[in-house]
């Protein structure tokens, strides 16, 4: 009975671990590819602030701004991702699994604020997927060559 | 109704992504490279694609014969998946002449007693395999290589040079133990009901699709080494210091 119970803590914990490490992993195959510089400064996204401070800086964490600063950039770079140079206007399969796991991280840094510990882990791994996300994008549109073209030749070439 | 319509389609997909997977390992040429990966993949998929529907499809899903099949393959199956692990330790750990031959003992070892332990508890108990006994047997089994493999992980985390892939297979073997172990151990723990095995089954495959669609995401997505220039990252990390500059004025 005691075996079995532990065997049932344990396993579920693990289980949750798993995911979390699959969802982390592949964010770290897109990772280092690091097209998401051209989006962040085009887009003022601030999610690269929020890590800075919290990696480099060691600032006090200045959570309901920080919270909302990553909110903010999710919304702008979901909108994004589904309608910026993606012609079928649809997530794929791991965009809407990364999405699923950041509303589910969200939702666990408001807990863990409550409880007063692990923000900054979770803040950490909130960076990290709109990095992902900011990435793809990046990588989309750095694949639309339109830079020395005018609006009506891009058209005209599509 | 609902649930064993969801079961259906949990297994068809299963069978599509083991076919889909056996397909990429052999068209990209991963079996050179993970070669015991490729070998367990195409076991696994012979028996739970082919062998287990045919056993199924002559006796039906309530015959002794069908659940016999079932928990003697899954056992099996459990017991490849240990050997596995202990290749990946091999893989993972053959440059470290200071460990390798010792653990490579141990692991041969642990493999060994597994097996007999295995072997001589299902022999001893085959005339009443269904029942508490596979519920409890599979349980420690699964456990047991969910132990081992979160000491590959950590193994793995620990190494200087990462191999991405073999992460996320190991990754991927997690969930495949972790689930099945967690709903046995609460099926034993709230004894065996008339739902038990339809709620077993239903997570048992829901863990093995998200075990597969791991392993094919690992040898169909492949990253690009693309980077971006070295003026695109001095501005991004300038955008973070006004920013904090920002911060530090309020």
């Amino acid at each position: 009975m005691v075996v079995a119970t532990l065997i049932l803590i344990l396993s579920t914990a693990l289980l949750l671990f798993y995911l979390q490490a699959i969802c982390q992993r592949i964010l770290q195959r897109r990772a280092h590819q690091e097209f998401y510089h051209s989006i962040v400064n085009a887009n003022r996204l601030e999610f690269p602030f929020v890590r800075s401070a919290i990696e480099d800086y060691d600032a006090p964490l200045d959570y309901s701004r920080f919270r909302m600063q990553l909110k903010c950039d999710f919304l702008a770079l979901t909108y994004l991702l589904k309608n910026a140079a993606n012609s079928s206007q649809k997530l794929s399969t791991d965009e809407k699994l990364l999405i699923l796991n950041f509303r589910v991280l969200f939702f666990f840094l408001g807990v863990f604020h409550l409880a007063g510990v692990g923000e900054k882990i979770f803040m950490l791994k909130l960076a990290s997927i709109l990095q992902y996300f900011s990435n793809v994008l990046g990588e989309r549109v750095s694949k639309i060559r339109f830079g020395n073209m005018t609006a009506s030749e891009y058209l005209l070439s599509l | 109704m609902m649930a064993s319509v969801f079961a259906q389609f949990l297994q068809y997909s299963c069978y599509a992504v083991e076919a889909c997977l056996v397909i990429a390992v052999v068209a990209r040429g991963q079996w050179r490279k993970y070669p015991e990966f490729a070998l367990f993949a195409v076991g696994y998929a012979s028996i739970d694609a082919i062998l287990r529907p045919i056993i199924l499809f002559h006796y039906g899903q309530s015959s002794l014969q069908y659940r016999y099949c079932y928990w003697l393959s899954d056992a099996a199956l459990t017991l490849g998946a240990f050997l596995l692990i202990s290749l990946f330790f091999r893989r993972a750990l053959a440059k470290k002449k200071e460990i390798w031959p010792l653990l490579r003992s141990i692991l041969s070892s642990v493999f060994i007693l597994i097996t007999l332990i295995s072997a001589f508890s299902i022999s001893s108990h085959y005339h009443h395999l269904i029942g508490d006994f596979i519920v409890e047997f599979q349980q420690n089994l699964y456990f047991t290589c969910l132990v081992l493999n979160t000491v590959l992980y950590v193994t793995l985390a620990q190494m200087e040079k990462v191999d991405e892939d073999l992460n996320l297979l190991v990754c991927g073997l997690g969930v495949q133990f972790a689930g099945p172990a967690a709903v046995m151990a609460l099926i034993y723990l709230t004894g065996i009901g008339v739902h038990a095995p339809a709620f077993f089954e239903l997570c048992a495959q829901a863990c093995t699709l998200a075990t597969w669609l791991t392993w094919l995401y690992t040898f169909t997505c492949k990253r690009s080494a693309e980077s971006t220039s070295t003026e695109e990252r001095k501005e991004t990390s300038a955008f973070a210091k006004v920013s904090m500059r920002r911060l530090s004025e309020v």
